[in-house]
């Protein structure tokens, strides 16, 4: 049934009004990023920037260690989701496809673990890495988060979705656990993993709370603490503040459009239904 | 700051200090876990909130400073509550904040207003409010007074009517007495009147970020505004004489550094903050900061901007009744009850309390916050 041409305009309409809803505050960012001091705090707020400037980038990028900062978080976000990635998988597939003893409990011990937000268990966290020597320093950002269980339960949920005949097969055929688990469950799992791909990378990427705890050198500080350091108790920044926020949100784009087109691709040509 | 740290080192080649900087809203947090957790800084510089939360963590200076008699005395009077508690020194004076009033030049000019230039014609809240309305009236102003939302701020008014939060024995709340009240009704008057927009105390809206738009009269805030607004090129502003009321008064207000037990340095942190608090070292960090120096002796500095300004906070400061240090150094009672009068001072102006009933109820949690602190 293809749907009238009312209905196709009404969805239209739906569509680029509410696009344009959570379009507006990150175009506004966009555009303020541009504008002169004094017009940030004009009155009535312009929209177009009056006075094209790119001086709040150039001070920002003068005034802090910006490309540092980059390549910290480049460095966090991208190893963590790597780390992420195999790990939950692994987890995932043994927790939906191979019955063992405690199997239940373990499964149940991951998801209860989602309730408990981190303020609560940050002081015994950042005992455990100060033990281990890690405290200030990038593998205290990147081991803790690599195993989070929200992503061992998304996979666990997609890979019951697959079929127990297609394992059987590949083992009947010769193939051991690993290479099943290589050849076979991460391709299937592309969708899931990309998209898990695209959360922890997001994740990563805007974590503050962490970050401002186990990190306190500051050639080690990620982009979020930069940004942070904009907001004084009394004042606020705001120019360097809008220009880095626009620039920081350019790698969550990237990965987002790299990883959307893998999702969307692998949903389409995935045989099995 | 930066330049402090690396003459410091350049005379103690054993020493390496590593300055991390923090925004001002999650120093508490992240102070708390690296005490918790077993990995206290040094040192931090902190404000006077913290002093209550972690003077019980700090390291004894008076020692290392040559004694609290001797050091306490170097620094103005009134600041002395907030660092020394029990008679030990838990922090070092870096330097001290006066509220106080800027106001748009630019928009008291048009409107042919002119403030007050010496403290012997300063305006009375009445006289103050009429001006106000004058520039609202005459000029592009669209608000007269901006006030930042905070007890703090607001308990200026509090101390001018000769109120005070708690008496001077620190035995028994005194907010809800007569002078408490007039200054609360007073407070919503000028909400009630326009002549402060109701948008900043009901609708949290950032009152410096008012002030820059150039269409507020007025702004009661404190000195560390002066480096901030010193960058304003659409007008011109200035700092002018808080009004009188029963008296004059100001609040004191100060950032201070404090060296942490079991840091493993606490000996070397100490002889830092003895060089930070000397004259020379000082003054030269408030000087190139806009700061107000806490010492007596470096009262005047010869700051690049603002000078005149700067005498003008500072006679405020000398023109404070006690009980406004006396009140706010009380930081183990202070956070019980801060957040909520600052709910209660909301709901007055907004009609939904009267101020009796509203004092009453924060005396009530001062007398409890009080024997609580007793009892302990």
């Amino acid at each position: 049934m293809t749907p009238s041409k009312s209905q196709k305009i009404l969805t239209y309409v739906l569509l680029i009004t509410f696009s344009a809803l959570w379009l507006f505050p990150v175009l506004w960012i966009f555009l303020s990023s541009f504008k002169s001091n004094s017009e940030l705090y004009q009155f009535p707020p312009t929209f177009l920037p009056q006075q094209f400037t790119i001086e709040h980038f150039v001070n920002a990028f003068e005034k802090g260690n910006f490309g540092k900062y980059f390549l910290n978080s480049a460095i966090v976000a991208i190893t963590s989701t790597v780390l992420l990635l195999l790990i939950n998988s692994m987890a995932g597939y043994a927790l939906a496809k191979y019955k063992f003893k405690g199997g239940t409990f373990i499964l149940l011990a991951f998801i209860s673990t989602l309730m408990i937000p981190l303020e609560v268990i940050m002081i015994p966290i950042f005992k455990v890495l100060s033990f281990l020597g890690l405290y200030n320093s990038l593998l205290a950002l990147i081991i803790p988060p690599a195993a989070t269980p929200t992503g061992v339960f998304m996979l666990r949920q997609y890979l019951l979705t697959i079929p127990n005949e297609l394992i059987e097969a590949a083992r009947i055929d010769g193939a051991g656990e690993w290479k099943i688990y290589w050849r076979i469950i991460l391709p299937l799992c592309q969708p899931i993993l990309a998209a898990l791909a695209i959360f922890s990378f997001m994740w990563r990427w805007d974590d503050f709370l962490w970050p401002l705890i186990a990190i306190s050198d500051p050639s080690k500080y990620t982009v979020q603490l930069a940004l942070s350091n904009f907001i004084g108790e009394f004042n606020v920044d705001w120019g360097s503040l809008l220009a880095m926020s626009v620039i920081t949100m350019i790698p969550v784009l990237i990965v987002f459009l790299i990883f959307q087109k893998h999702l969307v691709n692998s949903m389409a040509t995935s045989g099995m239904k | 700051m930066e330049n402090i740290i690396a003459d410091y080192k350049k005379e103690n080649t054993h020493v390496d200090i590593q300055l991390i900087e923090v925004a001002y809203n999650d120093l508490a947090t992240k102070l708390k876990t690296m005490i918790s957790g077993g990995k206290p800084p040094a040192l931090a510089r902190i404000s006077t909130s913290e002093i209550g939360s972690f003077s019980n963590f700090a390291v004894d200076l008076g020692e290392q400073l040559g004694g609290v008699d001797s050091f306490t005395t170097q620094f103005i009077d009134s600041i002395k509550p907030y660092y020394v508690i029990d008679n030990k020194v838990v922090a070092s004076p870096m330097d001290v904040t006066a509220n106080g009033i800027m106001y748009n030049k630019t928009l008291f000019d048009q409107a042919g207003v002119t403030v007050p230039t010496s403290s012997d014609d300063i305006w009375t809240w009445d006289e103050f409010n009429a001006s106000l309305k004058e520039v609202m009236d005459k000029s592009d102003a669209k608000y007269g007074l901006v006030w930042d939302f905070t007890p703090h701020r607001w308990s200026t008014l509090l101390y001018q009517f000769g109120g005070s939060m708690i008496n001077p024995e620190g035995t028994e709340g005194t907010i809800n007495n007569e002078a408490g009240i007039e200054s609360v009704n007073y407070f919503k008057k000028m909400h009630d009147d326009g002549i402060i927009p109701t948008s900043v105390w009901l609708g949290g809206e950032n009152p410096n970020n008012l002030f820059r738009t150039g269409t507020v009269a007025a702004h009661l805030s404190g000195n560390w505004m002066v480096s901030s607004y010193k960058d304003i090129t659409d007008f011109e502003w200035g700092v002018t004489y808080m009004p009188i009321a029963k008296n004059r008064s100001s609040v004191p207000g100060g950032k201070f550094v404090m060296a942490f037990q079991k840091s493993g340095v606490e000996e070397e942190a100490a002889k830092f903050i003895a060089y930070l608090s000397s004259k020379e070292t000082n003054s030269k960090f408030n000087q190139e900061s806009l700061f107000m120096s806490p010492r007596k002796d470096s009262a005047d500095l010869d700051y690049a901007f603002g000078k005149e300004m700067f005498a003008l906070f500072a006679d405020e400061l000398n023109n404070t009744i006690p009980a406004a240090a006396e009140d706010w150094s009380k930081q183990t009672i202070i956070p019980k009850f801060s957040s909520d009068l600052k709910d209660g001072l909301v709901e007055v102006i907004a009609g939904g309390s009267s101020a009796e009933d509203m004092l009453n109820d924060i005396n009530d949690q001062i007398n409890k916050a009080i024997a609580d602190a007793n009892d302990n």
